[in-house]
């Protein structure tokens, strides 16, 4: 076994919690095909970015990968049919978002029984493509942050030129949600070769797979695969092994546990020099492009209480939650609620009729005990255990007092804008309150107030533009008046000169008359005298 | 299908009045002590100090429309209703304890807006309150039953707390004034008079009136320190605030001892007499009026300590816990407004 790959962390993350893993039992079964749904609904949005558009009509028959939808803008991704069958409705569902709202989704009739998937070549082969070539059947397959943010990750791969190292993040660390876990031990050799061409497609030198303590099988199975790498690879990448602690799978953390740097405020991991991609995308990509086949399914954990044979299924996304749940015999008279994701960051569904989309990790069918609603809500008493456990070492009760009072200004001077929302803060609250939920609040508060701020300077800049334009033709007109005046004044003047002339000339004449008659006067005078 | 819609999903099932219970289990060995050398008058003033509490906190929060169960419920009233209680003097009359619960309750805490509001600590300023209006009272520890011929019985303490007299006739004054020729100042009180005699610390520890008032302070601090270990241990307090006070108050000591051993006592009789462990660990770690940021905990505890040798040393009080603490409360918003911490991230 060569250990010169495997290296576990010495630095630490500020705050965090080791909570119930509650990861068994769905972790302890090999990975399990889905079943094929009768209807599948693709909602245009299930990315981060802005919604693909449409490119088919009701009616029109598909194929499996074909293209269905496509990206729209700098931030998007394509979509495509998981499925044979017939377009039967593009119309607003239900959505699998904290919200729960309809919004456009394309539903499809599926008229397969069964799936054939495409024999994948050798990913060393794979690898001799260009980095264009992948990124760009990256972005053709319609690839995402599987991790549950649902980035493209093509514009991941773009926006992070200056990257010289890729971090293949599989620090799982929310409770019950195992698939990256299961993905690494079922597919090790996939995830390896994914991150390969991830890291050929980004142009990283030096590939880093990190994951926790917790997943001992999992960091077997990597190893495994590393072993069997030729040398000139195995210099290339590195597994590191983390404690285990959540929030540890957050990408800020994870570079933090591993570099002992943080990611500045307001920048992404490429300022350390990293790219972030997750367990789930490298396999994708390994499929994209030994397979050639679009992103048309995904790794969902199956658990919760209510579920008799919990497990990490190999879903097509569209599966609503319904049939997902019902694939790993949900039992309906013990569900009180589907958590999708974790119970951490993850929210409850308001309607099962929701689809898994890209963005789906987990699915949690609870049993009305397995999560009990929270007490009622009680003062802050300034305990401080939210400070303890806050991993971006913010004052949570500081926040959550500026937040109630709307002291949004105060909020952002305490980084409320540093907050990644994990929940620790709440989880340990023993008032019981929902603090995120007052940070998501004044977030939105302050998103809304900065927009106003901008409109409203936009506005001065318009309105001083437009001032400056008043007074510069007030100016202009008072110049050119003022030269006019000035213009008629010197006319006067020369008018005044002229006269003047002809007043001096007269004057002259009138002198010289006077002198004339003076000197007459003085010879009459003198000779008067003389005599 | 109800939804709870919350996050997170999970909790760690803490609450704030089991916190509140944990205090109030951790003040037992203490209490037992001061039982054991004080008396039944210990008891009988938890009674009463709790009923006030609970009563006056019911009372206001039903007058401000909230729910008047919490005042049993969140278990906060009777905690102050606890520290206080266990504060003052165990024989003061019991309309002492209701004004000074009452003022706590309703001045100190419901008029600043109730739980987690309050800038003061409500039992210290309440304590100060009485201390203040009525001095004689409120520094007269009767002494500890080593000193006595019998003990005072159940029966004779109610009759002094609710009617002033024992059923014998002896009066509160009486008591007060020594019994058996002994004063009821506390071990600090005399160490302070007898400094003022020009006499050394060394001195006035080997007298025999020092030497048997000392072990009841001594083993209620050793008790109380107990109850505070435990809460750290259950995570119910955070131990920075007593770890910063008893290393803010046995430093000063330390070092004034060291260098004028003749004029100031040492760091031992310092942590081991009045209320220093009980202060330590209950009294500031009441979490709504301390310092909140890690590094504004260690200022607050540490301030505290300081002010307490200081007051301890100069002042002419019994104790100087609750002026330390009250005074420390003020500083807590400049404290936490320069002491927060950097923000992952942050340049």
């Amino acid at each position: 076994m060569n250990q010169m790959n495997v290296i576990n962390t010495t630095h630490s993350i500020h705050g965090g919690l080791h909570l119930d893993e509650k990861k068994a039992p769905a972790c302890n079964v090999a990975i399990q095909e889905g079943e094929i749904p009768d209807v599948v609904v693709l909602p245009l949005n299930m990315h981060a970015g802005r919604d693909a558009v449409a490119i088919v009509e009701v009616g029109e028959n598909l194929y499996r990968g074909q293209i269905i939808a496509e990206a729209e803008g700098q931030i998007s991704a394509n979509i495509h049919s998981p499925v044979n069958g017939k377009v039967v409705a593009i119309e607003p569902r239900p959505m699998s978002s904290r919200s729960g709202l309809p919004e456009m989704a394309i539903v499809i009739q599926t008229t397969d029984t069964e799936i054939v998937r495409e024999t994948p070549c050798d990913w060393i082969e794979a690898l001799t493509e260009s980095p264009e070539v992948i990124a760009q059947s990256i972005e053709a397959a319609g690839i995402v942050g599987l991790g549950g943010a649902g980035f493209p990750t093509a514009s991941k791969i773009a926006a992070s030129a200056n990257a010289r190292k890729l971090l293949i993040n599989g620090a799982e660390c929310e409770p019950y949600i195992c698939c990256d876990d299961r993905t690494m031990r079922d597919y090790a050799e996939q995830v390896i070769g994914g991150a390969f061409l991830l890291a050929k497609a980004a142009a990283c030198d030096f590939i880093e797979v990190a994951t926790e303590d917790n997943k001992p099988e999992a960091i077997d199975a990597i190893k495994d695969v590393l072993n069997t790498l030729p040398e000139h690879m195995q210099r290339r990448i590195q597994l590191y092994v983390c404690p285990t602690k959540y929030p540890m799978g957050g990408e800020r953390q994870l570079l933090e546990a591993i570099t002992g740097q943080q990611v500045p405020s307001n920048t992404y991991p490429v300022e350390l020099g990293y790219l972030v991609h997750n367990i789930g995308t490298a396999l994708a990509v390994y499929n994209c492009m030994t397979r050639s086949e679009p992103l048309l399914s995904r790794m969902v954990t199956l658990t919760g209480e209510a579920i008799r044979r919990p497990g990490v299924y190999h879903l097509l996304l569209g599966t609503t939650v319904k049939d997902a749940i019902a694939m790993a015999g949900v039992d309906e008279t013990i569900l009180a609620q589907v958590i999708h994701g974790g119970p951490m960051m993850g929210y409850p569904l308001q309607n099962l009729d929701a689809p898994v989309t890209k963005i789906t990790n987990c699915l949690i069918a609870a049993t009305a005990d397995e999560i009990p609603p929270l007490p009622e809500e009680q003062p802050c008493i300034r305990c401080g255990q939210c400070v303890d456990v806050c991993p971006a070492t913010l004052l949570p009760q500081q926040l959550y007092w500026f937040a109630r009072s709307e002291e949004f200004e105060k909020a952002a001077s305490f980084k409320i804008h540093d907050c990644i929302e994990c929940g620790l803060c709440s989880y340990v609250c023993p008032s019981h309150i929902p603090l995120v939920d007052y940070y998501r609040y004044a977030k939105s508060e302050i998103k809304q107030l900065d927009q106003a701020r901008i409109k409203s300077e936009r506005s001065k800049v318009k309105f001083d533009a437009r001032n400056d334009r008043l007074e510069q033709e007030r100016l202009e007109k008072e110049r050119i008046k003022a030269e006019k005046a000035k213009q008629r004044a010197a006319n006067k003047a020369a008018n005044k000169d002229k006269n003047d002339a002809v007043a001096a000339a007269l004057a002259r004449v009138k002198a010289k008359k006077a002198q004339t008659q003076q000197s007459n006067d003085a010879d009459n005078t003198s000779e008067d005298s003389k005599p | 299908m109800s939804l709870v819609n919350q996050v997170p999903n999970i909790h760690n099932k803490q609450s704030l009045s089991g916190m509140m219970r944990q205090v109030l289990l951790a003040t037992i060995p203490g209490v037992l002590v001061l039982w054991y050398f004080f008396g039944w008058g210990v008891f009988i003033q938890l009674a009463i100090a709790s009923a006030a509490a609970v009563a006056s906190e019911a009372i206001v929060l039903k007058m401000r429309g909230k729910d008047w169960r919490r005042a049993i419920n969140d278990s906060s009233a009777l905690v102050t209703a606890f520290l206080f209680a266990i504060s003052i003097p165990a024989l003061v009359p019991w309309w002492l304890t209701v004004i000074g619960i009452c003022f706590a309750i309703i001045f100190v805490k419901q008029l600043y807006g109730g739980l987690g509001f309050n800038p003061f600590n409500p039992a210290m300023a309440a304590y100060v309150l009485l201390l203040v209006s009525f001095p004689v009272l409120m520094s007269s520890w009767v002494p500890s039953f080593e000193m006595w011929s019998q003990r005072l019985s159940l029966g004779d303490s109610l009759h002094i707390i609710f009617l002033g007299s024992t059923s014998s006739g002896i009066s509160y004054t009486e008591l007060i004034n020594g019994f058996d020729g002994y004063s009821t100042a506390t071990p600090l009180d005399h160490m302070r008079n007898q400094l003022r005699l020009e006499l050394m610390p060394a001195e006035i520890a080997d007298t025999a009136e020092f030497k048997l008032m000392t072990p009841a302070w001594m083993w209620a601090n050793v008790a109380f320190l107990v109850g505070g270990l435990y809460l750290a241990w259950r995570k119910a307090l955070d131990w920075h605030l007593p770890l910063a006070l008893l290393v803010g108050l046995a430093g000063t000591a330390f070092v004034f001892n060291l260098f004028a051993p003749e004029q100031y006592p040492s760091m031992i009789f310092h942590l081991l007499s009045g209320g220093t462990m009980f202060a330590a660990f209950f009294i500031i770690t009441d979490p709504v009026t301390a310092s909140t940021t890690p590094k504004g905990r260690w200022i607050f505890g540490i301030g505290v300590g300081i002010l307490m040798w200081v007051i301890r040393t100069f002042g002419s009080y019994p104790d100087a816990i609750a002026f330390a603490i009250l005074l420390m409360n003020m500083a807590v918003p400049t404290i936490d407004f320069y002491t927060r911490p950097k923000a992952y991230g942050e340049r």
